[in-house]
């Protein structure tokens, strides 16, 4: 018997998550409008864009498209394409750093509570309860109006109110890992707790945290974006799409395009992370 | 007119890969009353079959070409009305996992009532009433109360009592039945076979049972078919497919089953070799062809073979089967005896315990137990579940703590010092086999990983070229490639996952191996592959094997020594052939009796168990087996903890009745 | 269960305790004090010390929070109230009583006159939206979720999914220029008053359709993904194989399981609401709790921030309260 047996032949193995995204449309899509959106942000510079923060007194008079503004100038004079695109460089400077920020903090958080139980878990889980009892604008809005706007504050934000979203997500699926039996099996080669955290459990988190961390980008994205039009975002001139918003919205029945064109940048780039989000959970639950 | 008839069936699959033929062509008759078993390994087809005949195949299924014909009606192109009618009504179903199958959020008799009111139009009263008998009829005690209650509320085999209470309240004339004994312990399966033979006389239903288990089938059927990659491959009337098996497959199926009475010395048993080809991946012309011992070039991979009849309605689909050698390959020798002369303690556990603290109270998973285990010889642990016997193993290897007793494994007593305090010493004499070999793997490391870390923390070896040498020499003892090191446990299947915890237990030359089911999730002929090389390791490096298993003809098969557990305490233990033989404990004597023996030629004595497994939160005073007992003598063994009585050879059975009596009993298998 | 609920009440006391203390606690960053602005910009430096000094602004966090705490509960007097002090601050309820949230430092009156009002208006808005968000996205998440991969299934979950992806100001920004600027079918702002020319019902209908568009694409996707779980279920097969018309095996076995998961979502978008019309009261202009809350937070007036934290926090944690017990209800598995 035993000389064949080395030619059972292995299953089919299922590729990794990403290497499968191409087969999904959605996903695809997504992808597609989020690299557009990162493609312009890192040739901003190089474009010839005028100014963003410079001001063109001479189109205020008709603010509206023409071959100097291709979507015309904000309130200030200033030209809506380049303010768009560097209000884009913006967000997706802060938005993945905020989240990524949140996510070291709240894996840190999940891995502990969920690995020590017990009264870490206790403290963790209490801290993360009256975090997530907050609705959430009001937690933002209290924090960045007292600690002030700045990129800075908008991620020690982010990190506050989704890290304990995260430290849940990360402490169930370490919950259930911990009765696998490969946990067992580290204890059985006199492995550390700090080994076992970080290269047995952690890395088998990663399907569930592809997704969330796909969504939480669209939502950082929609939250710096209503800071921004709420008057708490980043200081200015620097253009930001939720201050530019907020900015026109006076003259929303003179000049609709002033608002609407950042809207829709906005709304397309949130778009693009939840379709991606959306085609990384279709495609894990196909497995 | 058969009942059932299925002509040149052919089941498809869309798959992201393309169109995929889970079943290319199949034909089977069954009788009015008739009872039929159809076995195979999973992947082989036999689900998809059932659903078929159901029409639930969920919308990337589809049926090309072939007929269902029920009763004259052929199901492939019945109307959806048309076949609402015959679903629950004419053809009912019990499905393998009852816990899944019945809704949680509705009472059982809400869920069984709607039968009868669905298809014999009867008023509630009237379905209440038909439910309560049939209730009763399955031998479900006071069906007012069980009617009233949720799903959970029930254990695993009043649940399946219901589910199969709710295939019978419509009076079906086919009962197709799905592994419906898979996932229960051993005596409910028995009372849950006992009561389908029962039930099958008394409403005259055909059953069509499918199921990987041969013993299984073999309690239930008269006719057996053999089914391989979606192909029926032998059908024969039961007691000629076991005497006289034709395929190759069926022959490797029972060559790979410990038969009773064998152990590894005398009979070892023969795996087939590779695994089943998943769904449209077997060869054209016989499914088997890569995996058979047999096969001939020209002959076997040329055309499609057909099912051909050997005279006493005896079919097998095989080119070469009057070829065939009447005895099986030659087997390898079995493994060598244990060391003998040496009475050289490894394992001795003395009045271990292990209670946890529910609220006030106290869960006894672990009381008292005593048992040792010598030096290179195998030591095996049964009971159902709930007999603590999993708890043990996690106590032996430190990843769990006795709360009371003495353990000591080579000298030291570790009853009390988990795994994180154990020496380095004392954590490389203990190592261990999982159960699931789905958990057993880290999934995001590739299988050589844990090997290559376990030389390293147990500094077997330092430097990269040696750790690389080791590996795959533990690869190569394990009967596996060593390409197959940079693989992730996704890419192999279960059996080749079992083998490299297997090399990861033995990597750290352990002086005692412990074994928790390694073999149950396994597949029949992979079990006998992985049991095999399991037995030849530990031989030849003299390891001790503590195998802990629910499956006592397994245990029959490979253990030296055995202890039968029932709720937290040793109820027998002694020599395996003394513990197969009169005397018996009470407990021993009913489990013996529920193994369901793949083998019509033996008869087996009829004891079943009444009632539940007690809590162990709440466990009988005296015996703990006391509740359930068939030979219990009386008040006495409620009140008073049954004396330990020795037989020879290291023979004890804890029980009130003596010994000379036990003697007496009859033995429970008897060949006819 | 009765040991549950009081249990879980207790950890609510609990949760409204620490988070009315972190709100303190982030207070201490925002420049300026609390005394200058109850003050106001024109008064001299000389009786903003004399004030922080009667006020005792220098005692540490924790006295003061004690302080603060004893006055809600009205276990003390508000010590602003104190005619010594000259600041003519009166509140008509007397200085000492239950639920003193103390004196807003920006409307120059006591915080209870100028919250309930407000928080009367954003309950309306909310209730109306919710009133539209619950039947709407469950009616949409279980027909999509009945067949997946419908037809109806992929315009429902595509339409909630673009929905989810318009944050309520755009959304807000983009229904003025199509119903306001294009069409002046209806008013841009809501100021709630008959004097503005529009039907109060006219200045409702755009903020309750940014805040019910919004959440709405969100439940009925969660209602799709729960039902569609529960319809590949083995307990559904069981149904559709006993025979059971489709019908039934919908009304009967799926929804009610499937009503599970999302019955806590429900609940929980209350929540959101709350977060919600902070954005929709800035964008209409809408005299609620949310623009207040804003307002307040802007300015920094922490008795106005603190009681309206509270309240919203209690609104939050009551829901979740009742979205518990609920659930505990609807699960017989978790009734025990």
């Amino acid at each position: 018997m035993s000389a064949s047996t080395s030619a059972e032949t292995a299953g089919r193995p299922t590729p990794s998550l990403l290497r499968r995204l191409p087969t999904s449309r959605v996903a695809m899509v997504g992808l597609t409008i989020v690299l557009i959106w990162v493609l312009l942000a890192i040739l901003a510079p190089f474009l010839p864009l005028p100014d963003p923060n410079k001001s063109d007194y001479a189109a205020m008079a008709k603010p509206f498209s023409s071959a100097k503004h291709w979507l015309g100038v904000d309130p200030l004079g200033r030209d809506l394409l380049a303010r768009i695109i560097w209000g884009g460089r913006t967000v997706l400077e802060v938005a993945p750093l905020a989240v990524l920020a949140a996510y070291t903090v709240g894996c840190i958080m999940g891995l502990l509570a969920g690995y020590y139980r017990g009264w870490v878990d206790i403290a963790l889980s209490r801290f993360s309860d009256v975090i997530l009892s907050f609705p959430v604008v009001v937690l933002y809005v209290i924090l960045i109006a007292n600690i002030g706007p700045s990129a800075l504050n908008i991620v020690v934000a982010v990190v506050l109110a989704s890290a304990p979203g995260i430290s849940r997500i990360v402490r169930g699926l370490v919950l259930s890992l911990m009765h696998q039996e490969f946990v067992a099996a580290a204890y059985l080669r006199r492995e550390t707790d700090i080994f076992v955290m970080i290269v047995e459990l952690l890395p088998n988190c990663r399907g569930p945290l592809i997704t969330d961390f796909c969504l939480r980008l669209g939502y950082t994205t929609i939250t710096i974006g209503t800071l921004g039009f709420l008057g708490l975002g980043l200081p200015p001139p620097n253009p930001d799409w939720g201050g530019m918003v907020k900015q026109a919205t006076s003259m929303i029945t003179v000049f609709p395009h002033m608002s609407l064109y950042p809207t829709v940048a906005l709304v397309s780039l949130i778009l693009g992370f939840n379709l991606l989000a959306d085609g990384l959970t279709e495609l894990s639950q196909a497995d | 007119m058969a009942l059932l008839s299925i002509r040149g069936l052919r089941v498809e699959y869309r798959t992201s890969r393309g169109t995929v033929a889970a079943i290319p062509e199949f034909s089977l008759e069954i009788g009015a009353g008739e009872s039929f078993g159809l076995v195979g390994e999973s992947g082989c087809g036999k689900s998809t079959l059932i659903m078929a005949i159901m029409g639930y195949m969920g919308r990337n299924g589809s049926v090309p070409r072939g007929q269902i014909i029920f009763e004259g009606q052929d199901l492939v192109t019945a109307s959806p009305e048309a076949l609402r009618k015959l679903r629950g009504g004419r053809i009912a179903i019990v499905y393998q996992e009852p816990a899944t199958a019945l809704n949680p959020s509705m009472t059982i008799g809400a869920q069984l009532m709607e039968v009868p009111i669905a298809h014999t139009g009867a008023s509630r009263a009237e379905a209440r009433a038909r439910t309560a008998q049939v209730l009763l009829d399955v031998h479900l005690p006071d069906p007012d109360s069980v009617m009233r209650r949720y799903p959970h509320q029930l254990s695993g085999g009043q649940k399946q009592r219901v589910v199969i209470a709710m295939a019978l309240l419509a009076n079906p004339a086919l009962l197709l039945l799905d592994e419906p004994t898979t996932g229960l312990d051993v005596t409910v399966e028995a009372t849950v076979l006992d009561l389908l033979n029962e039930l099958r006389q008394k409403y005259g239903t055909a059953l069509f049972y499918i199921s990987h288990n041969l013993g299984v089938i073999a309690q239930v059927c008269d006719r057996i078919g053999v089914m391989y990659a979606g192909k029926l491959v032998e059908d024969a009337p039961a007691a000629d497919l076991f005497a006289n098996p034709c395929h190759p497959y069926t022959r490797g199926l029972l060559a790979s089953l410990p038969r009773p009475g064998a152990d590894k010395r005398s009979h070892p048993l023969v795996a087939i070799s590779g695994v089943v080809p998943s769904a449209g991946r077997a060869p054209e012309s016989c499914g088997f062809l890569t995996r058979c011992p047999y096969a001939q070039p020209g002959l076997c991979d040329k055309a499609v073979v057909p099912l051909r009849d050997t005279g006493g309605a005896h079919l097998v689909r095989c080119a070469r089967w009057q070829d065939l050698p009447a005895e099986q390959v030659a087997a390898a020798p079995g493994p060598q005896a244990a060391v003998a002369g040496r009475t050289d303690i490894v394992m001795d556990a003395h009045d271990v315990s292990r209670v946890f603290p529910v609220g006030r109270r106290k869960l006894l998973a672990n009381d008292r137990l005593n048992m040792a285990a010598q030096r290179g010889h195998v030591l095996a642990v049964v009971g159902e579940s709930g007999s603590g016997k999993s708890t043990f193993a996690k106590v032996l290897a430190g990843l769990d703590s006795a709360t009371g007793g003495s353990l000591r494994i080579m000298g030291d007593d570790v009853a009390k010092i988990p795994v994180r305090r154990r020496t380095a010493k004392q954590v490389a004499a203990v190592q261990m086999v999982f159960q699931n070999p789905d958990g057993t793997l880290n999934p995001s490391h590739p299988v050589g990983w844990p090997l290559a870390r376990s030389l390293r923390k147990f500094g077997i070896a330092t430097s990269k070229a040696d750790i690389e040498a080791r590996v795959t020499a533990l690869l190569d003892m394990v009967r596996l490639p060593s390409s197959l090191r940079h693989a992730l446990p996704r890419q192999l299947s279960g059996g080749q996952k079992q083998r490299i915890a297997i090399a990861r237990a033995f990597a750290g030359n352990p002086e005692l191996l412990v074994a928790d089911e390694p073999v149950s999730a396994l597949d029949v002929s992979v079990q006998a592959a992985v049991i095999n090389l399991l037995l030849r390791i530990q031989a030849e490096q003299g390891t001790t094997l503590v195998f802990i298993s629910h499956d006592l003809g397994l245990v029959r098969y490979l253990a030296d020594e055995v202890v039968v557990m029932y709720l937290g305490q040793v109820m027998e233990a002694g020599p395996v052939a003394a513990i197969f033989e009169p005397p018996y404990h009470p407990y021993t004597e009913a489990l013996l009796s529920a193994v369901p023996v793949p083998d019509p030629s033996i008869k087996t004595k009829r004891i079943r168990l009444q009632g539940e497994i007690p809590s162990p939160l709440n466990v009988p005073a005296g015996c703990r087996f006391a509740t359930r007992c068939p030979r219990k003598l009386g008040a006495v063994c409620d009140t008073t903890p049954p004396p330990k009585r020795d037989n020879r050879d290291g023979h004890i059975i804890h029980c009130h009745i003596p010994l000379e009596q036990l003697a007496q009993t009859e033995p429970v298998f008897r060949h006819v | 269960m009765i040991r549950y609920t009081l249990r879980r009440v207790a950890e609510m006391l609990i949760t409204l305790l620490v988070a009315s203390f972190l709100v303190f606690l982030v207070t201490e960053f925002s420049p300026g004090n609390v005394a200058r602005k109850t003050l106001g910009a024109f008064a001299l430096q000389e009786q903003v010390d004399l004030l922080y000094e009667k006020l005792h602004l220098n005692d540490p966090l924790m006295v003061r929070y004690v302080r603060w705490a004893g006055v809600l509960t009205g276990l003390q007097a508000d010590p602003l109230q104190d005619p010594a002090l000259k600041l003519d601050f009166k509140d008509p309820r007397g200085d000492r009583y239950f639920g003193n949230f103390g004196y807003s430092a920006l409307f120059k009156a006591p915080v209870n006159d100028v919250l309930w009002d407000r928080l009367g208006n954003t309950a309306l808005l909310a209730g109306i939206a919710f009133a539209v968000i619950v039947p709407l996205s469950l009616l949409l998440g279980v027909l999509a979720g009945m067949r997946v991969g419908s037809t109806l299934d992929r315009v429902v979950s595509t339409i909630s999914i673009v929905m989810t992806s318009v944050p309520e100001f755009a959304l807000g920004v983009i229904l003025v220029a199509i119903f306001v600027v294009w069409l002046k079918l209806l008013p841009g702002t809501s100021p709630l008053k008959t004097n503005s020319g529009w039907p109060i019902w006219t200045q409702l209908l755009l903020p309750v359709s940014v805040l019910a568009l919004y959440d709405a694409g969100y439940v009925a996707r969660i209602v799709r993904a729960s039902m569609a779980e529960v319809m590949a279920k083995p307990y559904v097969r069981t149904a559709v194989l006993k025979g059971l018309p489709w019908r039934q095996v919908i009304l009967r076995h799926a929804l009610r399981n499937a009503m599970i998961a999302p019955f806590t979502v429900i609940l929980l978008q209350i929540n959101w609401l709350i977060g919600g019309v902070v954005v929709t009261e800035l964008v209409f202009a809408y005299p609620g709790f949310g623009r207040m809350l804003l307002d307040a937070s802007l300015f920094g007036d922490v008795s106005l921030i603190e009681a309206a934290t509270l309240i919203a926090l209690f609104v939050a944690t009551a829901t979740q309260l009742i979205s518990d017990i609920g659930y505990r209800l609807l699960d017989p598995q978790a009734r025990r």
